[in-house]
Formats: C-alpha cells, sequence, structure tokens
C-alpha cells in the first residue's frame, strides 16, 4: 500500500498500516524554492517545483496545491496585498458598505490565480499522483463572505441575517464550481477551508454555515470526491455541529484537543485530522519537539481514519529538518519507539539544570501538578480542580503550576520533582499524591500543614 | 520586563482614536505601538504613522490566530531591539487587537513561546460602541471574551445612544464582568493612565499571584458585617500609592457589594457573591502602611 493509498483510506475512515501523513506546504513551498511567497504564489512552475522539494524531503502522501484562501475573493473585487513570507491578505471588501451580490463581477473558477493552479495540479499528477494524494483547498463560505462584506458580516447577521444567508448561499455556489475544478484537474479530495466559523456560536454555525457547507460537500461526493472540513483557532464550542456536516473528514488546529475531535469524529463515523503544533513547536522548536509532538498526535489519533498534519498552512520558515523529523517517526515505528526512550533520558538529563524555588526559605507554598494535560485528560482535570479549590480555601500564599508530560520542559520538571506516576502533586518539591486524587479536606490540611511549618508562616 | 497592553474593540468602535489618545498621554515615553487590524487598506497603521509613532503592523488576521502567530511573534520578538537600546529601552508595548480576537489566547502564547521573559501582560481595555455592541453579543462571541478579560471598558460614541440603551449596554457589561470601571466617553476623550505601574494579571480577570519581588499581596477576610463602600473608599485612599489594587466582595449593610479599587479609581456595586473577601496588590515597599490602613476596617483580618 502506498502513501496515497494510506492517505485516502485514512479520509475514508479506515485502517491505516501506520499513519497518513498531509503536511501543509503552501507558501513554505516558496522556501523550499528559495522565492518569497509572492512570487511563488503567482507562478505554476514554481508551485511544482516548490511540491516536487516537498515530496522528497518530507515523504508526504499528501499535499495541497495552494494554501491560499484568498483566490476566490480576488476575482469576485476582494483587494489583496502581498507579503513576502505569507499568503496575501484581503484589505477591501466590495460589500462592506453598499452594494449586492448581483453587483459582485461573475464568478469564473477559469479566472484569477486558478489556471496557474490548475496547471500545477495537472503537472503534479503525472509526476507524482500515483504516489502522493493531492488536494485542492478552496475558502469555505463564511470565510469568503467576510472576505466580501469585512467584519461588518457581523452586525449584518443581526440587522439583516436574511441577506446574509442568501450571500453564504451564494459563496457556496463558488464553493461547488472551484471544487468541481479542482476534481476535473485531478484533485483527489477537496478541503473547504472555513477558519472563520471558529468565530460564531453553534446556533449561527447550524443556520448560516451548515446547510451551505453541506451543499459544496455533497456536490464533492456527487462528483467522486473526498471532502474535507479544515477550521483553525478554538471552533471547540462548534465542534459537534461541525460533525454533523455531511464531510468526509475535519482537520483542526492545535486549539482543539485531538482527541475531543477524534471521540466527536468517532461517533459521526468521519475521519479526522491535525494538529501538530505550527508555532511553538515546528516554526519555534527542534526536530526532538517535533518528533515529542508527532508522537503525541499519532498516539492519540490511532490506525483508523487518522491524518496526521500540522493545524494550518506551514510558516514560510519553518525549519525543514523539524517536517523531516516529523516524517521520520511516520514511516518508522521503530525509531518512535527509540525517540521517545531518548528523547525522555535527554529531558531527565537536563532535568538537573532545572533550578527549584528554595522552598524552605519562601514563604509561599508551591503546588506542582505534574499531568499529561488538563485539558484533555480526565483524572488530570480533576486534579488540577482539586488543588485550585483547596488553594482558594486556605488563608496562605499558594502558587499553583501544571507541568504537562506532552511538552519537553513538562518531562524535564517531571524528572526534577522526581515524579514517577501521571497525574502526581507535588507540595513544596516533594511528591505529595501520585496517581490519586485527594479529598478536599486532606489536600487543604497538607497545605496548611506545609505553609505553617515554613519560616514566617502563619 | 516590558509592560503590554491590549487594546481590542470592534471595527468603528474608536479603536484608532483611543490609540492616539494613549500616544498623547504617553508622550514622554519609549512606546511602540503594534497594529493589526483586518479591516481595509491597514488604515489604523497610516493614520499612526501619521503621528510619528514607533509603529509596527500585522495586517491580515487577528494576530492570535494560529497561522499569523508566527508573525505576532517575530514582530514582539525584533521590537525592543528595533525601537530601544540598553540606554534607551522600550517602556511599553500597546497591542491593537483585532475586533474578532479573543484575548485570552495572548497569555498562552506569550508563555508558550517564552516571550514572557521579556513582556508581561500590564492590562487591556476594550472599546466598546453602544450601537453596535448589543448586536454583536450576539453574534459574536468574542466580544463577551473581551469584556471579561477588560480592566476599563471605554463606552465610547455615547452621544450616538440614548441613556436607556446606554444604561443596558453598561448592565450587559457589568453582568459579563461584575465590577469593570466602564468610562463613558465621546472620541475616546478619557483620561486612562496606561503607563501608572500596575500589578501583572492574567486574562481571566484574577489578580495574578505575585512574582515580581517588588510587589506583594494582601488577602482581607471579614469576621463579620457592615462594612460600607465609603469606609472601603476611604481605607484605599488613606493607604495612598502603595495600594496598586483592591478587589472583592465585601458585606455591606445592604447585602455583599463587589468592589474595586485601581488606579482608574474606585467603584463598587451590589454582587450576588457567596462568600466575601478582597484581595491587594501592593507595593512591597509600603505594605506595612497599607496593612495598617485596611487593619483599621471594622471587623478585619488582614492575611498575607
Amino acid at each position: 500500500m502506498n502513501g496515497k493509498e494510506i492517505l485516502l483510506r485514512a479520509v475514508r475512515n479506515e485502517t491505516t498500516p501506520r499513519p497518513a501523513w498531509l503536511p501543509f506546504v503552501g507558501c513554505h513551498g516558496a522556501k523550499l524554492v528559495g522565492v518569497g511567497a509572492r512570487e511563488y504564489l503567482q507562478s505554476s512552475e514554481l508551485i511544482v517545483k516548490g511540491l516536487l522539494k516537498a515530496r522528497d524531503l518530507y515523504q508526504p502522501d499528501g499535499l495541497p496545491l495552494l494554501f491560499d484562501l484568498q483566490v476566490e475573493a480576488e476575482i469576485l473585487g476582494c483587494d489583496i496585498r502581498w507579503s513576502d513570507e505569507s499568503p496575501p491578505a484581503v484589505v477591501s471588501h466590495p460589500l462592506e458598505e453598499v452594494g449586492g451580490i448581483s453587483d459582485l463581477p461573475v464568478f469564473d473558477s477559469a479566472a484569477g490565480r486558478f489556471p496557474l493552479a490548475f496547471e500545477a495540479l495537472r503537472t503534479l499528477k503525472k509526476e507524482m499522483g500515483d504516489e502522493v494524494a493531492l488536494y485542492g483547498l478552496i475558502c469555505g463560505p463564511f470565510t469568503l463572505a467576510l472576505h466580501l462584506m469585512g467584519s461588518n458580516i457581523f452586525l449584518k447577521m443581526f440587522d439583516h441575517p436574511d441577506y446574509v444567508s442568501a450571500l453564504l448561499g451564494y459563496c457556496a455556489t463558488v464553493g461547488k464550481k472551484t471544487a468541481q475544478a479542482y476534481i476535473e484537474n485531478g484533485a483527489d479530495v477537496v478541503a473547504v477551508v472555513d477558519p472563520m466559523t471558529s468565530q460564531i456560536s453553534p446556533e449561527h454555525f447550524d443556520s448560516f454555515v451548515a446547510p451551505n457547507l453541506n451543499l459544496v460537500f455533497d456536490y464533492i461526493g456527487e462528483l467522486g470526491g473526498l471532502s474535507s472540513l479544515f477550521v483553525c483557532g478554538d471552533a471547540t464550542r462548534n465542534m459537534e455541529s461541525m460533525c454533523r456536516t455531511r464531510c468526509d473528514n475535519i482537520s483542526i488546529d492545535e486549539n482543539i484537543p485531538l482527541e475531543r475531535l477524534r471521540d466527536f469524529t468517532r461517533s459521526g463515523n468521519k475521519s479526522f485530522g491535525g494538529n501538530v503544533k505550527l508555532t511553538t513547536v515546528l516554526l519555534l522548536g527542534d526536530e526532538d519537539d517535533a518528533r515529542l509532538e508527532a508522537i503525541r498526535c499519532i498516539d492519540l489519533g490511532g490506525r483508523c481514519g487518522f491524518v496526521l498534519a500540522p493545524g494550518c498552512d506551514l510558516p514560510f520558515a519553518t525549519p525543514e529538518k523539524n517536517l523531516e523529523a516529523v516524517a521520520e517517526m511516520v514511516h518508522d515505528e521503530y525509531k518512535r519507539e527509540v525517540a521517545k526512550r531518548t528523547i525522555i533520558a535527554k529531558m531527565a538529563e537536563s532535568a538537573e539544570a532545572i533550578e527549584l524555588p528554595d522552598f524552605e526559605a519562601e514563604g509561599t507554598v508551591h503546588v506542582d501538578v505534574v499531568t499529561l494535560d488538563s485539558a484533555s485528560c480526565a483524572p488530570c482535570q480533576y486534579m488540577m480542580d482539586a488543588v485550585q479549590r483547596a488553594s482558594a480555601k486556605i488563608d496562605a500564599a499558594v502558587k499553583i503550576a501544571e507541568h504537562r508530560i506532552t511538552t519537553r520542559r513538562g518531562i524535564a520538571m517531571m524528572h526534577r520533582l522526581g515524579v514517577t506516576k501521571i497525574p502526581s502533586i507535588c507540595i513544596d518539591g516533594e511528591v505529595a499524591y501520585a496517581s490519586i486524587i485527594p479529598d478536599l479536606n486532606t489536600l487543604q490540611d497538607a497545605i496548611r500543614k506545609r505553609a505553617a511549618s515554613k519560616t514566617g508562616g502563619q | 520586563m516590558i509592560p503590554l497592553h491590549l487594546v481590542t474593540g470592534f471595527l468603528g468602535s474608536g479603536k484608532t482614536t483611543l490609540l492616539k489618545r494613549l500616544a498623547e498621554a504617553g508622550r514622554e515615553r519609549r512606546l511602540v505601538f503594534l497594529v493589526n487590524e483586518f479591516s481595509s487598506r491597514d488604515v489604523d497603521g497610516k493614520l499612526l504613522n501619521g503621528e510619528g509613532l514607533r509603529l509596527m503592523s500585522i495586517a491580515g488576521g487577528s494576530i492570535f490566530c494560529t497561522c499569523k502567530a508566527a508573525e505576532f511573534i517575530k514582530s514582539l520578538g525584533d521590537l525592543p531591539g528595533r525601537f530601544g537600546t540598553s540606554n534607551e529601552p522600550v517602556q511599553g508595548v500597546i497591542v491593537e487587537a483585532s475586533g474578532m480576537a479573543d484575548p485570552r489566547a495572548m497569555g498562552k502564547m506569550l508563555a508558550d513561546t517564552g516571550l514572557d521573559n521579556l513582556y508581561r501582560l500590564a492590562g487591556m481595555i476594550t472599546v466598546v460602541d453602544p450601537k453596535s455592541y448589543p448586536k454583536l453579543i450576539s453574534t459574536l462571541p468574542n466580544m463577551a471574551a473581551q469584556v471579561e478579560a477588560a480592566d476599563i471598558v471605554v463606552l465610547n460614541k455615547v452621544d450616538t445612544a440614548a441613556d436607556d440603551e446606554l444604561a443596558a449596554v453598561e448592565a450587559g457589561i457589568s453582568k459579563i464582568r461584575p465590577g469593570v470601571p466602564v468610562v463613558r466617553t465621546t472620541f475616546c476623550r478619557a483620561d486612562l493612565d496606561l503607563f501608572g505601574e500596575r500589578p501583572e494579571r492574567d486574562l481571566a480577570g484574577e489578580i495574578a499571584r505575585c512574582a515580581d519581588p517588588g510587589l506583594a499581596r494582601l488577602r482581607l477576610r471579614f469576621k463579620g458585617g457592615g462594612i460600607t463602600k465609603d469606609e472601603i473608599e476611604a481605607a484605599c485612599r488613606a493607604a495612598g500609592d502603595a495600594l496598586l489594587r483592591l478587589k472583592g466582595f465585601a458585606p455591606a449593610p445592604g447585602g455583599t457589594i463587589h468592589v474595586d479599587w485601581s488606579i482608574a479609581g474606585f467603584r463598587s456595586e451590589p454582587a450576588e457573591a457567596r462568600g466575601t473577601g478582597l484581595e491587594c496588590i501592593v507595593r512591597s515597599s509600603g505594605l506595612d502602611q497599607v496593612r495598617a490602613c485596611l487593619e483599621a476596617l471594622p471587623d478585619v483580618l488582614c492575611l498575607d
């Protein structure tokens, strides 16, 4: 089974022999070929060159053609401003003040920069189409409506909901045309990228956005393609609604816990993808950070219906070595096991460099909680809650810190504190409760006792 | 540590005007403005450039969006070297957040990227237009997040709304963030001293635990009831400059009240709180003086 087959199986929510890997090489492709984003996103030749290089370096199972949500908006009359290290930004909105849908230019998927995207797609289909699944990315209806109307859309949703619904319906027809063109030119999966839906409530998502997303997803299905919904930002409140739409796959960024999406999509019989941390790991971290993060996602994602992907368009300057490290984790289970042990061993060594407070001299009681992550692990959450509730009722200075072992810093702190079980509570550097969540009174007593024993304590 | 202030508000609420006012008020300081507006033609950058300010601009998205984070983080990292020197360091950064931003993401971003070694979150002002607020609170969930995180809400353009509309907006704000000072303005004309010393805070609206050795924390518990807001205000005033912030719930004769003392002044209002108690941030050098003033209140127990 080659990479493309693995990825398509994953999108179809089937079991795969290893995780499917989809690095979102958008403007980062420009860096790979030594040009700026402006030049890259306007040249089919450079896009082809960038993605071929990405294939060689990152061993992907899928690649997106063009990660640029402004192409449709540009055709419809929005002005854009180019940057050298990011996709262009929309800087004017034709429907901001006056005008209606009928005043917009006629949308044509053969206009604007689409021809160069499709040319690149056709070339790449020949070059790598048998081994790598190619994604066509289209601008989601709500994000496109926001491009056209500007942030006034949030006022119009209140004052003129019918008008906003009509505009979103129009944006869905644009999406259908674009999706069709991508499929006709060889795209295997069409991703509807609608990041701005993270800005609205579930009620508004259900009434304004979901029906129009479904028009696009249904159409992609009729054309024989697979569909994915990409969102970024904290769309947690809309996750249930998103899972009710009729796409095949949902992909998210680090703002949503991956396991939460996993559970939602599994109950909705969809596949899911995400959510390697873009900035703190892939851009600013090193290879070990990238390996650890990839392992975290792979372990959470499992082998059924999971696509490992960064949360959004890879930043231009992402170091190649970090993405190569992720690829290594995807393709080699043995290296994953080795990495788990060696990285943790390295963290243990570096733990000695962590300077702990002088617990005896300080008036404050330090309560350190070592967790997997209280945002996603239920016992960890209950333990953090217990610590916070207990500390709130104590008339002494208490400093609470959570150390997540999903980060290198957290692992180092775990070793420095001598913690061996997760979750654990340390009071002034001593392990007090390991894997046991104490009741409120017991915990309060322990903290009070410690506070009273300190120099100057009360 | 460079104090970092956030100014947020929806398009058209008067954010740019407020930034200009803050620039005028802070003329003596080496301030840098980091603006980012999901709006047309980077108008904010152009207007502020006209004022000859130190300015960095990020256009086209929310600065707290993961996709834009790289540019924002790079800007914050470069900023001290670009605009300051060892002799004349940057004294403050004012970040204009998009009207759609969730400001709660800011603290996490600073911590995750290590920028919390360079910057401390010093405060947040949310600008509100009384005409658009009732609509946005319904359609844009982050509007509530912006109010919830605010130290001060500037209710701007009050000349465009009737008294009952203003009162309704204020009541709505108070429901989300009880006790937050709401300053009514036109053209953002308000005496807001952002640059005085302020305690470190987190954006969930709670007083942060003191990490600065120059600051200390006091907690007050009430042994009885019947303390008036006037008595608390008088104690705050008597404590003088050493008392930077006091907030919490007190047992007044007519029921529990929420009180809030800061550089912006004293505010109190009835509240439905189950418990009472006050938390204070104090300059360490003036700790004894503040403690003496607060302990003079009836039935108060002062705890370090």
